[in-house]
């Protein structure tokens, strides 16, 4: 109390007079009402935020419940109508299948639940029950509904049409030419699912490269690898046709691809990516040759990239340390005296593998070294 | 003289404050909403990703995970062990013992069979002495070095990380902290994606106190019990989910935590490592990385994940979470001087017109802004100067937009990843946002104004965080059980 009576007779008696600034804000109403209704309607917000996140749970929970029940009812069917069928009982597999017809028929989340069933449960077998789960998706007239998706305005139902066409009807005609179509779609997503989809179902999976627009990212190489992987080594296509593509992106997925399927006869177009106009695919180049185990390159590599960038140069003198023999160290010897620190210390180590050092109980000399870089 | 003083004062303390209200709230606003569009954007896009095709791809960069480590000995051994299998295929960890006084090391050495190596070490960024490297024995743990160096705080120690690691990208990690075993995965995401070159990403942090941990993996996701670390959670769940990923998109993000964060090592070193005179490493880096590239006319991005994959012990205790605060602002205010040059430079694009300002005005001088219009504010209204309802109505608008943004944040997270799933975690963490306000917020007010005027005196040591560690959680629980089933 006393403390508020000193300020208040500080400011009733001092030069400033209580009340002889206008305050736009202060000698108004408005302003009050200005912040209460703010709060209210703050408040007000903030309440039927708080509903909104309860009314999701509560339907989640619902949904989530829901979907539990259909897969188990689906599961359960679904086996049944697998031992009737391997039991020779086509008639009772019959009877489950018109009553599944009868369900799916029912919302788009029945149709969901059983398809993405099916795919689950296919991935988990193979041969001719892996057959019979593609043969069920068809009778089921599923395919219609995956197919119904690639029509779709929103790009990841799209997207799960092509992964669920992908997966159980790849050779369908009608399928192939949906997707091929979606190669280049607006939505970046949706594209690169249907690139990927085309590894899987074309003979000639990779021809997109040929008229790709926009660069071809890690990313999508990764993919695009992932899937080749699982593709008979016999259907792969020569890699080299691409290496003299404009695009980069399409040059380093070439390297990376003949060094990891080892088309060790593209070596002399690997070599001849040394001058290329990209410092990528330069050093892509050099960490193919070293795939390729191709020590015989290396003269021939330290020499052309001896005029080349840091980072080139580098790369080829790991590639010295990774696939030379103690033959090339007289090679590297000299760069121990390179006026760069990066250069030196990328020396020593290859050397150190050239000559197989194995470690050593030997201290760190702990000086501190500032190196220009 | 006097009333001129106070008219000034005054005009200070209602019109700008008022219009410096408005501004913060509106950049809020408009931060949490774009936040939230783009985080579910990225949830869909999320589960169209195969992340198992990156897992096993020969393809993937190299990454270096750097974890500095101080008197780590209670949970470092389960640490380097939940590390060691991370669910990527080309990566190496980097432990770097910064002179620990306990027996960290030796632990390190004895369950890992550690021997030192001959390991050249180029001092590209000078750093204090490195004594020894370590490898182990074991070929189960080649990823595994371990370097002991002289003790020079967290930012050397990740600098001589930086030294010894030869990789393309590295990821910095606090000892203590506990990644998501698919965070490497979803992090290099943005590297392999982007036409740009991606200099830095970040992650969402979240709070561990409270989960349940075993052998350094995080088994399940619980909302903290204790009330201080319930309060930092939602405060960790406000700021990113509401404004970082909006920031990243702008390409103006400022800052990649310090607990996790990944970086491209080239640009990280020729932008000259981690500045070890500063509290505030993280954010300076990030600035020092993004000036580089303005400076040699790079196109880069900083990129920023909207997913939990690191989750870290917050301070337990009012005096610990207060020198955390006190050196989260001073970092920021040191950061701030330190690149006072960029502020409104239209050379370095975004970063100078738009995140650096925003920063200054928004973060440095949101304490001061708040404590002089809380004073006056009381001051008058006790005064009679303003009338009690006037005080009380702002009041309530203030106190109600707190609240408000502490819902759209719990939003965030019930349309995101939902991590707090029981009915009863968001009962709580509603009563959380209502009492955070009047609880929480004056303690970290209160700490960001010390730290700034302990700069401004001249104040250097931020002291230890003592931290509990996951185990002395477990040791409890099961003391409990034990005496129940005495009893």
């Amino acid at each position: 109390m006393r403390l508020i009576q000193v300020i208040s007779h500080f400011f009733t008696n001092s030069n400033y007079i209580l009340g002889d600034r206008i305050s736009i804000w202060q000698h108004t109403d408005l302003s009050t009402w200005l912040y209460f209704y703010t709060a209210v309607l703050l408040a007000m917000l903030g309440l039927l935020f708080i509903t909104i996140l309860y009314a999701r749970r509560i339907l989640i929970s619902r949904k989530d419940k829901k979907i539990k029940d259909l897969k188990f009812r689906y599961q359960y069917l679904i086996y049944e109508a697998l031992i009737e069928s391997q039991a020779g009982n086509g008639t009772t597999n019959q009877l489950i299948i018109e009553k599944l017809k009868k369900d799916v028929r029912q919302t788009s989340l029945h149709k969901q639940v059983l398809v993405d069933l099916i795919i689950d449960l296919k991935k988990n077998f193979s041969g001719e029950s892996e057959k019979q789960f593609i043969q069920l998706y068809h009778a089921l007239n599923l395919s219609r509904f995956s197919l119904a998706k690639l029509e779709a305005k929103r790009w990841d139902i799209q997207a799960k049409g092509i992964r669920e066409l992908t997966e159980m009807s790849p050779d369908h005609y009608e399928t192939q030419l949906a997707i091929t179509g979606l190669r280049s779609a607006k939505s970046r997503a949706v594209a690169q699912e249907a690139q990927l989809a085309s590894v899987r179902m074309e003979k000639n999976p990779l021809s997109f490269l040929r008229d790709l627009q926009h660069p071809l990212t890690e990313w999508q190489q990764i993919h695009l690898h992932n899937s080749l992987l699982k593709t008979d080594r016999k259907f792969l296509p020569d890699f080299t046709q691409w290496l003299s593509s404009a695009n980069e992106g399409v040059v380093l997925f070439a390297l990376k691809m003949i060094a990891d399927f080892e088309q060790q006869k593209a070596e002399e177009q690997v070599v001849q990516c040394l001058q290329h106009d990209y410092i990528s695919v330069r050093e892509e180049a050099i960490r193919t040759l070293i795939r390729f185990r191709a020590s015989h390159t290396l003269p021939h590599i330290l020499e052309t990239c001896r005029s080349c960038s840091e980072d080139i140069y580098l790369a080829a003198i790991k590639a010295a340390g990774r696939m030379g023999n103690t033959q090339h160290v007289a090679l590297l010897e000299p760069l121990l005296q390179h006026p760069l620190g990066k250069i030196r210390l990328a020396s020593e180590h290859a050397i150190k593998r050239l000559k197989h050092l194995a470690p050593q109980t030997v201290k760190i000399n702990g000086e501190i070294i500032k190196n220009n870089i | 003289m006097k009333s001129l003083i106070f008219n000034i004062f005054e005009f200070i303390a209602e019109e700008v404050v008022f219009v410096y209200v408005m501004v913060i709230g509106l950049s809020y606003l408009t931060l949490a909403v774009v936040s939230f569009i783009y985080t579910r954007a990225y949830i869909k896009k999320s589960r169209f990703t195969n992340y198992n095709a990156i897992l096993s791809s020969p393809l993937v960069p190299p990454v270096s995970l750097i974890v500095p480590m101080y008197n780590e000995g209670q949970t470092i051994i389960d640490s380097a062990r939940s590390l060691l299998s991370l669910q990527y295929n080309n990566y190496d960890i980097i432990i770097v013992n910064d002179g620990s006084k306990d027996d960290s090391l030796k632990k390190l050495i004895q369950h890992f069979s550690l021997q030192p190596v001959e390991y050249p070490v180029s001092y590209q960024i000078p750093t204090k002495v490195i004594r020894t490297v370590y490898k182990s024995r074991n070929n189960a743990f080649r990823k595994l070095i371990v370097v002991d160096k002289a003790n020079g705080g967290k930012a050397d120690a990740l600098n001589a990380g930086l030294n010894i690691s030869q990789n393309k990208l590295i990821a910095t990690l606090d000892a203590d902290s506990i990644l998501a075993p698919d965070a490497l995965l979803k992090m290099v995401k943005p590297y392999l994606q982007s036409k740009e070159l991606v200099i830095a990403t970040g992650g969402v942090i979240r709070i561990a106190n409270s989960c349940t941990i075993e052998d350094g993996n995080l088994l399940k996701v619980q909302l903290p019990t204790a009330f201080l670390a319930r309060f930092q959670a939602l405060e960790y769940l406000r700021v990113f989910l509401l404004s970082r990923l909006a920031w990243s998109k702008l390409n103006g993000l400022l800052i990649v935590s310090g607990a996790f964060g990944l970086f491209d090592r080239e640009v990280a070193v020729k932008a000259g490592g981690y500045y070890t005179k500063t509290v505030g490493e993280d954010m300076e880096l990030i600035v020092r990385m993004r000036r580089y590239m303005h400076d040699h006319n790079l196109k880069y991005k900083v990129c920023y994940i909207p997913d939990p994959l690191c989750w870290t012990e917050a301070p337990a205790t009012l005096s610990i979470l207060g020198r955390q605060r006190n050196r989260w602002a001073r970092g920021t205010t040191e950061t701030l001087y330190k690149h006072k040059t960029l502020f409104l430079n239209p050379k370095y694009g975004l970063m100078g017109l738009l995140s650096f300002p925003y920063w200054f005005f928004f973060e440095f001088l949101a304490p001061f802004v708040e404590a002089t219009g809380i004073m006056y504010f009381t001051v008058s209204a006790v005064s009679g100067k303003i009338e009690w309802i006037h005080f009380f109505s702002l009041l309530s608008a203030v106190y109600f937009f707190a609240v408000f943004l502490s819902i759209l944040a719990l939003i965030a997270e019930e349309f995101s990843y939902y991590k707090y799933a029981r009915k009863s975690d968001a009962v709580r963490l509603i009563v959380t946002a209502f009492l955070e306000p009047f609880m929480y917020h004056p303690i970290v007010l209160f700490h960001s104004l010390k730290g700034n005027i302990e700069l401004l005196t001249g104040k250097k040591s931020w002291g230890e965080m003592k931290r509990r560690g996951f185990h002395k959680e477990k040791e409890e629980v099961q003391k409990q059980v034990k005496e129940v089933h005495v009893s």
